[in-house]
């Protein structure tokens, strides 16, 4: 349950980080690629998202989503 | 020997550092030999592999179509990776890609004393708000994510700068630095190389929906449960943390990229790539509950 809390909050904090970066373009046409506040979104969502995911202190219970243990 | 003349010949030495150069021979300057064949020199134009799926606000189907075909080597691009990945797994990601090849090279090159390490966030979680942030930006007419930040644009112009004018002035503009800070301290600066494609690379996220999606009936990195003694090796060495031990190695579909790594160290050779096949539980048929009991229903071995 703890994984699942962990990956909806990383979930939630890159997308509003990238969205919340995005507010001081307000305006822009896209495209032009020179400006801090569009590229620095990447940034923003990185560093919150992994803000907001904390420390992992012991592996994901159950191996975690989509995990594949079956054999070869 | 210092430590690190040993990783350079460790460096040249590896069958993987030959794969991904060829990969930077294919796609980046001064030679780019794919982009010669439709008369490009990077993979901005028509073979721009992000900004075709994304819709703007007020923009027709039509101008959608026409933007598809202007970057049609973009589409082929995408939706060949996205294919082939469904069948053998994230190939494109791990041996074709030039961008994350640089990226991979780029951190063998680094101590590893100076290295990131980036696997205590969820990939996967991070990846995908941030595709829909990529998605949602240009829908709500806030500007758009596709050139501002480009992976795609600033591996190659960083070949190409000192052939190209043009090239080299991309880095002496804002979105170039920003650009490049973040090919350092996601790409070489960590572990594995790989925190700028598995944390915000586009391309990446849907090539790994199809992984996901097709990991039962296509070719994967997959664990011998029956073999795994749950040593994590294979967990230290993933590029893309995508490995996860618990008693047992299990492997995230989403993040895994078929490069063999996890292979390589596991000292009981049970991770290997190929189909998925039934686990020693599914195996054995289910066996109905035993009960002995006489014609008139009543329990004879009690």
């Amino acid at each position: 349950m703890n994984g699942w809390k962990r990956r909806i909050r990383a979930f939630l904090a890159a997308l509003l980080g990238a969205l919340g970066g995005s507010l001081p373009a307000l305006g822009c046409t896209g495209g032009c690629g020179s400006c801090f506040s569009c590229a620095g979104m990447g940034v923003i969502a990185v560093i919150s998202a992994i803000g907001a995911a904390g420390r992992r202190k012991q592996a994901v219970q159950g191996g975690g989503e989509h995990r594949t243990p079956q054999t070869i | 020997m210092s430590a690190e003349t040993g990783i350079e010949k460790r460096f040249f030495f590896k069958r993987r550092t030959w794969i991904l150069l060829l990969s930077l021979v294919l796609f980046l300057p001064p030679l780019s030999l794919l982009f010669q064949f439709t008369q490009d020199s990077s993979f901005c134009g028509s073979w721009c592999p992000r900004m075709f799926f994304v819709w703007r606000r007020g923009e027709t189907a039509g101008t959608l179509l026409f933007g598809m075909a202007r970057s049609y080597m973009g589409v082929a691009l995408v939706l060949g990776a996205v294919a082939s990945t469904f069948f053998l797994g994230r190939f494109w990601c791990s041996h074709v890609c030039p961008v994350g090849g640089v990226s991979e090279l780029g951190s063998w090159l680094i101590p590893a004393a100076f290295k990131l390490r980036l696997d205590s966030v969820p990939a996967a979680s991070v990846r995908y708000g941030y595709l829909a942030a990529y998605l949602l930006l240009p829908a709500l007419g806030l500007g758009s994510l596709c050139c501002g930040y480009c992976n795609f644009a600033t591996v190659p112009r960083l070949f190409g700068a000192p052939f190209s004018d043009a090239d080299m002035a991309f880095f002496f503009r804002s979105a170039g630095v920003v650009n490049l800070g973040l090919l350092v301290g996601l790409g070489f600066l960590t572990k594995g190389g790989r925190g700028y494609c598995n944390l915000l690379c586009p391309v990446g996220a849907l090539d790994a929906l199809s992984s996901c999606f097709g990991e039962r009936f296509g070719r994967r990195v997959r664990v011998d449960e029956e073999c795994c003694s749950g040593c994590g090796r294979c967990r230290d060495e993933c590029p893309v943390w995508a490995i996860d031990v618990d008693k047992k190695a299990g492997i995230d579909q989403l993040s895994c990229i078929p490069c063999g790594m996890c292979a390589k160290v596991c000292p009981e050779h049970a991770i290997g790539y190929g189909l998925k096949t039934k686990t020693a539980e599914e195996r054995v048929p289910a066996v109905p509950s035993y009960a002995l009991t006489g014609q008139n229903g009543k329990d004879l071995a009690a």
